[in-house]
């Protein structure tokens, strides 16, 4: 754990802009990454925002809210087929879901355009270990059945 | 509460926590479930699939901002989010099984821990010189941003790392968090990256692993949409605002503020977790 005295290298010292075993940044995936991740946050807000306004505009405003007890939901009304259908049918709720889904997707987005990236770079290891991650993910989607 | 009330109050301290989930890279998540317990009065469960929301937001909107930057080692989190995302797989099914009090007790012990890590000077250890033969197999070694140019760094203990990294991956899916405290330890102490690129990397991994867990909570009906739509929108913004405007604001202060509420939040909890209120 501990380096040899002497080799600790001084904080103060001069950039060292690399090594030759370095890994190449790709400035052009950390890019992609960045819009990747931006889109979806803004229209996961965006679609957000119109559901609770329609929401908002639906309901009395006197309505009160109890969360204080956790009512477990019906059968099959947490699936991505009852939101679409909500959404088709214009539910403020299902709407607001459909946004809150949108922005759990975005970090899987994130892995795949990371998959896409690594393929065009022919890096194989990372597109082994970015595929096991995506094989997680898709594991959790079946097993939550989404 | 009335409908209107409650989302705009929820909205408002989502921003809150996101913008010092985003600022400390803790996550939002620490702040978000005390929020909805202590003051909304919210079940546990409720509370628990609004904050993996929130996790996903604060992440989301931050990295995108750190990615650009490019603090993060964005092949070092794809490597770590293999163990990550098992974790969360493995801590959703204990989610399942076990009594929300035990949950509410885990929980309780990673808001010290958060409180205590933020108010810890994050003392650099001297960045490691020593070569790791596995780290270069794995094309981990690389540079970061510094204001004199860019900085080599190299990776340590990856078999280490990717066992904390697991344990991480498995509280954030038990309760619910981004588990962030737990990561920057093992990439800061362990892993011995620098500090900027730990916390940053970290901040990327939170959103993969949460996702991870998500959708189960989604189908066991924990995410509710007028929590959910509020606590989201309010991250989001939160999240956009702790990186863009107070990147330059006193961090230091900040920090010391954030574990004095994070800690009192867990001492109200605790005082409910043992009078059987939860």
């Amino acid at each position: 754990m501990a380096e040899a005295p002497g080799t600790t290298p001084d904080p103060a010292q001069a950039p060292d802009p690399g090594r030759p075993g370095d890994a190449p940044r790709s400035r052009s995936l950390e890019l992609a990454l960045s819009q990747v991740l931006i889109a979806g946050v803004a229209a996961s807000a965006a679609i957000i925002g119109l559901g609770a306004i329609g929401l908002l505009a639906s309901t009395s405003m006197n309505m009160h809210v109890d969360y204080s007890r956790f009512i477990p939901p019906e059968s099959g009304s947490q699936s991505l087929r009852a939101v679409l259908h909500g959404v088709s049918m214009l539910d403020a709720r299902a709407i607001m879901i459909a946004g809150v889904l949108l922005l759990i997707a975005t970090p899987i987005a994130r892995v795949l355009f990371s998959l896409v990236s690594f393929a065009r770079q022919r890096d194989m290891l990372y597109i082994g270990i970015t595929t096991i991650v995506l094989a997680v993910l898709a594991y959790s989607l079946f097993y939550g059945k989404v | 509460m009335t409908i209107l009330t409650f989302m705009l109050l929820v909205f408002a301290g989502s921003v809150l926590a996101g913008c010092l989930g985003a600022l400390t890279g803790l996550g939002g998540g620490v702040v978000i479930i005390p929020l909805l317990v202590l003051l909304f009065g919210v079940d546990l469960r409720y509370a628990i699939g609004a904050s993996l929301v929130a996790v996903i937001a604060t992440s989301s909107g931050a990295a995108a901002a750190y990615v650009r930057e490019g603090y993060t080692n964005v092949r070092l989190a794809m490597l770590l989010e293999v163990a990550t995302t098992i974790g969360a797989l493995v801590g959703v099914y204990i989610a399942g099984q076990v009594d929300s009090l035990v949950i509410m007790y885990v929980f309780i012990a990673v808001l010290f821990w958060s409180a205590y890590s933020s108010l810890r000077e994050p003392k650099p250890l001297p960045p490691s010189d020593a070569v790791d033969s596995l780290a270069i197999r794995l094309k981990l070694p690389s540079t970061y941003p510094t204001k004199a140019g860019p900085m080599h760094y190299g990776v340590r203990h990856i078999p280490g790392g990717l066992g904390i990294m697991f344990i991480a991956g498995v509280l954030s899916a038990l309760v619910g968090i981004g588990s962030g405290v737990v990561k920057v330890f093992a990439m800061d102490r362990l892993m011995r990256l620098p500090f900027k690129v730990s916390t940053t990397t970290s901040n990327f991994m939170i959103g993969v692993t949460a996702a991870a867990s998500a959708a189960v909570y989604f189908h066991r009906g924990q995410l509710d949409p007028v929590m959910c739509g509020p606590v989201a929108a309010g991250a989001i913004v939160g999240s956009l605002l702790g990186t863009r405007v107070l990147v330059k604001a006193k961090t230091r202060a900040l920090r010391i503020v954030f574990a004095c509420v994070v800690g009192l939040m867990g001492v109200q909890l605790l005082i409910r977790a043992l009078t059987g209120k939860v």
